[in-house]
């Protein structure tokens, strides 16, 4: 006799961060976000691979990292789908593994298979199953190669993605469907080492609909939370320095009469530990104090205190820099998307790093108005990502069932500039960036070329991709995402033969490549397996 | 509702008629009430209204007949059927036999405008009776289909909802005693604190020396003093934290019944009962989650105090601990006398005596400090490394240093022990 597996009926949310991910479902009117790791409502998106038999993830792995780098991987998903400098997908081989290589589809699927393996763990009891369907979440920057390979690393991890959604789109889903909104929001999504601004138009006042339109996007790589405890410890350190003369961010110089480097790191962990609670504290009140009796013992034998105490003013200003980086991609979203600063109803908060007074100061400032801090910008995602997905059904499977009575319309906009390759290795546009996809229909563009020299009995259609109007195929951030052959063309002159080619593009963002010529032959391309 | 009373009051409102002709029909009416209320004295409740003169008011149109009727099947539609036995009221009186010789053709016209009606209300409680029985059937299975739905739900939301208001107690009771063993605590450390100040005023008027020697040490002791007594303020707004009540919300049959008492259409009154089913359980649940959300709050709370506010204080007497270690010999040359020793090694117990007051404090809260080896591989979830180190006579990823102790914690009724705080550790690497 054979155990049939029994699947859970729930479609589940799915936030893959870079830094830490979450999982949720909706139920009993409302999203739930899932306990993983040990109980914590999120697991950091890090996999070491131990030995020949086991692989950590999440918190394990992350303590792992500075014993065994090599053996460590951590903010996979800049990696996923991306085509490196040598034109290869991103793969590594670990030493623990030397028998096979990993790629970062691979690497994101373990982190889905502990998320999935947590949440079982933690809610058995709600998910009457193994966990089967998903909804996941991918910046709104994420192209084709990008959105497939986190289809593949879900199927890797025995998800079928019902359908993706782009992270500002789900918070905007988790703040629209508290109350009936009409409004024009941005979402400030400041994580742990990226920032990401957009602008989106909400309008949830229809009876069981909503809608959702993206209407600008920006974003800073490498400006993030983590930075901000750097800065409490650079505050704390300078002050411990002008008491004891050691300055413990320096491990090379002689200090104190011999502090070493390792009484110095040891200093450093300390300060660490203590720099995350002060940032809290900061955030509740004006000033937190940084006590720690016996930071270290120097070379004479003296040991050495901290006691210092750090006002909100100090903090703010070693952050200010850091934020108005944010500010500027602020504005040039707002720009972007044609609109002003009174045209912005709302700003919604996303990432744990905007619980820093500034943060919310700063947008007060910029917009009169305080942004919105009803929902906890840490889980927020995944529980918009669970709310989509209550929304949708499985056409194969009728136990699914829809756990919202609404529909959610996402209208979108094309996020990069789609085209080919034709004549001197000229990109040629076929959609441009910024076009609306419409709600209910694929945008379809279609263009007609012909044949480059007499005779000619075979075209090959290289589909590129770039953020930015580029001129020349080769020129930096044009990548290649997909080529066929056209071949047994009849041969004629060159430039009689026509080539209609037909880009279809969904509201997933994905892409059908379609041509045909004027003699009948032709072919297709599905960038597309959603 | 009373269907009699109904009609009384649409008769006495009706406007009153002064016309002869329409007298003499009411004297005629009237008789054919005591008539028939005579032939139904066998089935009296049936005819509750016979004494009521304006019953058959030659005024009273068919609307208002009709409308009379159409009130009452609408406001009894879905009472349940002990109520309705009381309302069938809107009766039929036995045939009618009467001598028709003398009456004048107006008289005979009005006979036939009564018959008529008569005719009328006869149909109409027909269809009245045929609509409530089916639909007073129908609903009435509905509505008992949704109570033991909701039960179902309730019962499950219950059995989860007294698991977590257990948590909820559990914690509480838990903070309850660790304001009671910390506040205790921190009064002995003080009390020793002092003791170890009073020794520094001693030494320090013996030998400025040695008291320079130690001030650091004893600053360091001050600061985790300073610590602890910070501690007090947050304890007694811990101790304050109080539960809610525990009830949850439950349908009541009543409340579907008069949800559904304008409802005619059985699937409309599925719909009707399942959204409120459906609302009901996200209501109850809301009650369920803050059980929930209060369980874990107090939990968190309880590990955070223990972990961001108690342990730093102690970690900083477990540091001054070690860094003394060889202190008493490096002090001996200094000492003004050889019994001197006795006095610092009571100077130097204070580490001790701490350590053990607030480690005692923790045992009383379930709290022991982990258990982690020397030499021990390392375990990422038990441990957490902050440096490595190379020792070609430890194996690779051993515990070479332990940094600062890690804390666990036990649950009643569990045997295995749940992680408080990692231990902080320098790791060998060899490779």
């Amino acid at each position: 006799m054979s155990l049939i597996e029994k699947y859970s009926t729930y479609i589940f949310g799915i936030d893959l961060g870079t830094s830490n991910s979450a999982i949720a479902v909706y139920q009993k009117g409302r999203a739930e976000i899932l306990k993983v790791d040990d109980g914590r409502d999120t697991l950091p998106s890090v996999v070491s691979i131990l030995d020949a038999e086991t692989i950590l993830v999440g918190k394990q792995a992350r303590s792992r990292m500075l014993v065994d780098p090599n053996n460590t991987v951590s903010s996979i998903k800049r990696e996923i789908g991306k085509i490196g400098e040598d034109g290869k997908l991103w793969r590594k081989e670990f030493p623990n593994r030397p028998d096979k290589s990993y790629s970062a589809t691979d690497i994101s699927a373990f982190i889905l298979t502990k998320l999935l393996m947590g949440a079982q763990q933690s809610s058995m009891d709600i998910l009457q199953g193994t966990p089967r369907y998903a909804v996941i979440c991918i910046p709104a920057n994420f192209d084709d190669n990008q959105k497939n390979a986190t289809i593949d690393a879900a199927k890797m991890a025995g998800l079928e993605v019902v359908s993706l959604i782009e992270e500002p789109v789900a918070a905007a889903i988790a703040y629209a469907l508290e109350k009936d909104r009409d409004q024009t929001i941005l979402i400030y999504d400041l994580g742990g080492g990226t920032f990401d601004v957009s602008i989106l138009r909400v309008d949830s006042t229809g009876e069981g609909l909503a809608s959702f339109k993206i209407l600008g996007k920006e974003g800073v790589q490498k400006l993030g939370g983590d930075d901000f405890d750097l800065e409490i410890m650079k505050i704390a350190a300078a002050k411990f320095q002008e008491s004891s003369k050691i300055d413990i961010f320096d491990l090379k110089k002689d200090q104190g009469g011999g502090v070493n480097a390792k009484v110095l790191r040891e200093a450093q962990q300390k300060l660490k530990d203590k720099a995350e609670v002060a940032k809290r504290e900061l955030s509740q009140s004006q000033k937190a104090l940084i006590d720690i009796p016996s930071l270290l013992k120097d070379g004479e034998g003296k040991v050495h205190n901290l006691e210092i105490e750090i006002d909100r003013s100090e903090f703010n200003e070693a952050i200010r820099p850091l934020l108005l980086q944010s500010k500027e991609a602020v504005e040039s979203a707002i720009t972007a998307a044609r609109l002003t600063i009174e045209d912005i109803s709302r700003i919604i908060l996303v990432g744990g790093s905007t619980r820093v007074p500034l943060v919310r100061e700063m947008l007060t400032e910029m917009f009169g108005k305080e942004p919105y801090s009803d929902i906890d910008p840490d889980t927020v995602v995944a529980a918009g990502a669970a709310s989509f997905a209550a929304t949708l059904t499985v056409p194969d499977d009728p136990d699914v069932k829809p756990q919202l009575d609404s529909s959610l319309v996402i209208d979108n906009l094309v996020t990069l500039n789609l085209g080919i390759e034709v004549k001197d290795r000229h990109f040629n546009l076929i959609i441009a960036k910024g076009q609306e996809i419409p709600a209910d229909a694929p945008l379809c563009m279609s263009k007609e070329y012909s044949t480059q020299r007499d005779n000619q009995t075979e075209i090959r259609i290289t589909v590129y991709q770039s953020s930015d109007t580029k001129e020349f195929i080769y020129e930096e951030g044009v990548i290649c995402i997909g080529e066929f052959l056209i071949a047994k063309i009849p041969p004629k002159p060159k430039g009689e033969e026509k080539i209609t080619i037909t880009f279809e593009l969904d509201q997933q963002n994905l892409l059908k490549v379609k041509a045909e010529s004027s003699s009948g032959v032709g072919g297709a391309l599905e960038i597309k397996r959603s | 509702m009373n269907t009699d009373t109904d009609l009384s009051t649409e008769h006495q409102d009706l406007p009153t008629n002064q016309d002869g002709a329409t007298q003499a029909a009411t004297e005629s009416a009237n008789n054919v009430v005591q008539t028939s209320s005579a032939e139904a004295i066998d089935n009296p409740p049936e005819i509750p209204d016979s004494n009521d003169p304006s019953k058959l008011n030659a005024d009273e149109t068919d609307e208002q007949v009709t409308g009379s009727l159409s009130g009452n099947s609408h406001n009894s539609d879905f009472i349940k059927n002990e109520e309705f036995k009381s309302q069938e009221v809107v009766s039929i009186p036995s045939p009618i036999h009467l001598d028709l010789t003398n009456l004048t053709e107006e008289n005979k016209q009005l006979r036939s405008e009564v018959t008529s009606l008569r005719s009328e209300v006869t149909s109409l409680n027909e269809r009245l009776a045929k609509l409530e029985e089916s639909a007073k059937f129908k609903f009435d299975s509905l509505v008992k289909d949704a109570i033991q739905k909701d039960d179902e739900v309730w019962n499950e939301d219950n059995e989860e909802c007294q698991k977590y208001i257990a948590q909820a107690k559990l914690w509480h009771s838990k903070t309850e005693r660790l304001c009671t063993f910390v506040l205790t605590a921190i009064s002995d450390c003080v009390s020793r604190f002092d003791q170890c100040g009073d020794l520094m005023q001693a030494i320090n008027q013996e030998n400025a020396t040695l008291y320079n020697s130690l001030l650091d040490r004893y600053k360091s002791l001050e600061l985790s003093k300073k610590m602890l007594e910070r501690l007090r303020e947050p304890l007694d707004l811990l101790k304050k934290s109080t539960l809610p009540t525990e009830q949850l919300l439950r349908l009541q049959e009543q409340d579907l019944v008069d949800l559904l008492r304008s409802q005619t259409d059985e699937s409309e009154a599925k719909k009707i009962l399942a959204k409120k089913v459906k609302e009901t359980g996200d209501i109850r649940y809301k009650a369920v989650r803050e059980w929930r959300d209060l369980a874990e709050k107090l939990q968190k709370q309880w590990l955070n105090f223990i972990e961001k506010k108690l342990l730093p204080a102690l970690d900083g007497i477990n540091e001054g601990k070690r860094y003394a270690r060889h202190l008493a010999s490096d002090l001996s040359p200094s000492y003004p006398s050889p019994n001197y020793q006795d006095k610092i090694s009571n100077w130097l117990r204070t580490y001790k005596d701490l350590e053990d007051i607030l480690l005692d404090a923790l045992k009383n809260l379930d709290v022991t400090p982990m258990m982690v080896e020397l030499g021990q591989l390392v375990d990422y979830n038990l441990h957490e490394p902050i440096g490595i180190e190379p020792d070609p006579t430890q194996p690779h990823e051993s515990v070479k240093e332990i940094i600062r102790n890690g804390y666990e914690y036990k649950l009643p009724d569990q045997e295995q022990s749940l992680i408080l705080r990692s231990a902080q550790i320098i790791v060998v690497k060899n490779k």
